[in-house]
């Protein structure tokens, strides 16, 4: 992926663009033709990547000599190194959560909470920049965690449909803010989430 | 845990520290910078252990025996803030460690909100929800993990 919407001013932020790749000349590769949702295009990516770590793990059982550049630089096909089909196989599991996953009674994420956190997700994979986790949140919802040394920043979907943002490094009081939960909003977060860690 | 006196005590020592059980699997980060998310922690009202009444695997019980025990000092509860929330009007909230034991936890309490001096039982807006939790996820320190109940005591 070569494409940075949220992270780039010169990429224009239409939603056209977004939603049909194809007709908006911005398609980068395979994952971009398989579909024209943009939801839909992200987890493409995923299967993708999930399909190219198995392609490469059966190479790695069955040919050494195709071990070191199986495609010829073409893909990164070291297991492992891309985290995106984990992240977005967490929030599958996250749909999943046990009614009796918190001690204390909170609700395990909605539907309205997992819509967002995709939809945020997406922007992230676009924008290249993965947290370090996706976690159910005892606020009920779901917040993805970044982090670097000292700092931390926090993105929270709430069940309530309300979404939250953190920035935050020891020693020094949050900067707390609430963002609507639509790609503009979304993508100024990742831009200061970015800048901050 | 220590033999209870049979009121609920209400004066804590600044020093005073509050157990906190935290999942192990919302915690990150390496040496020092390990600390809990702050999808693990609570708003507005957050359960605790009196370190006056009770040690640090105390909270590692039923559903959290294989959970972190973590503290935070009484002195560290967030200060009063004044959030300016849209569009004018100014709330106070201000946060207080209250004792609140129960059937077989003497040491429970809670830190607790009040919005312009009034119980505030359910947390609205989520810049003051945010705010309170990573400023508690900021000062909570190791205590011990399930297997060694003396580390970071």
């Amino acid at each position: 992926m070569t494409l940075q919407p949220c992270l780039s001013s010169a990429v224009a932020e239409k939603e056209e663009d977004r939603r049909v790749p194809l007709l908006g000349g911005r398609a980068t590769d395979s994952a971009d033709y398989l579909c024209f949702d943009y939801a839909a295009r992200a987890e493409a990516h995923a299967l993708v990547a999930r399909a190219v770590q198995l392609a490469h793990q059966a190479l790695f059982a069955s040919s050494a000599s195709l071990r070191a550049d199986p495609f010829c630089g073409l893909l990164d096909l070291n297991p492992g190194t891309t985290p995106w089909p984990d992240l977005f196989n967490r929030l599958t599991e996250l749909a999943t959560l046990r009614v009796d996953w918190d001690p204390e009674g909170a609700a395990p994420p909605n539907a309205e909470a997992l819509t967002s956190a995709r939809s945020f997700l997406a922007l992230l994979l676009d924008a290249e920049f993965a947290p370090s986790s996706i976690s159910p949140s005892v606020e009920e919802g779901i917040t993805f965690n970044f982090r670097s040394g000292p700092r931390y920043a926090a993105v929270e979907f709430l069940n309530s449909g309300e979404v939250g943002f953190v920035l935050s490094e020891r020693g020094k009081g949050p900067v707390v803010a609430s963002i609507a939960a639509e790609d503009a909003g979304l993508c100024d977060a990742i831009k200061q989430i970015h800048e901050f860690i | 845990m220590t033999s209870p006196p049979p009121d609920r005590d209400p004066h804590f020592d600044p020093d005073e520290r509050l157990y906190y059980a935290v999942d192990p699997a919302d915690i990150e980060g390496e040496g020092e910078d390990r600390s809990p998310n702050v999808s693990s922690i609570r708003f507005p009202d957050l359960s605790v252990n009196r370190g006056k009444y009770s040690s640090p695997p105390e909270v590692l019980v039923g559903p959290r025996k294989d959970w972190e025990s973590w503290y935070f000092l009484v002195s560290e509860v967030p200060p009063t803030t004044t959030f300016v929330p849209k569009p004018r009007t100014t709330d106070t909230y201000s946060f207080k460690v209250e004792h609140d034991p129960i059937p077989d936890n003497y040491a429970h309490s809670e830190v607790r909100a009040y919005k312009n001096g009034e119980r505030h039982k359910r947390g609205r807006p989520v810049e003051v929800r945010l705010h309170f939790r990573d400023h508690l996820r900021q000062q909570l320190k190791f205590a011990c993990g399930p297997g060694n109940p003396d580390a970071g005591v």
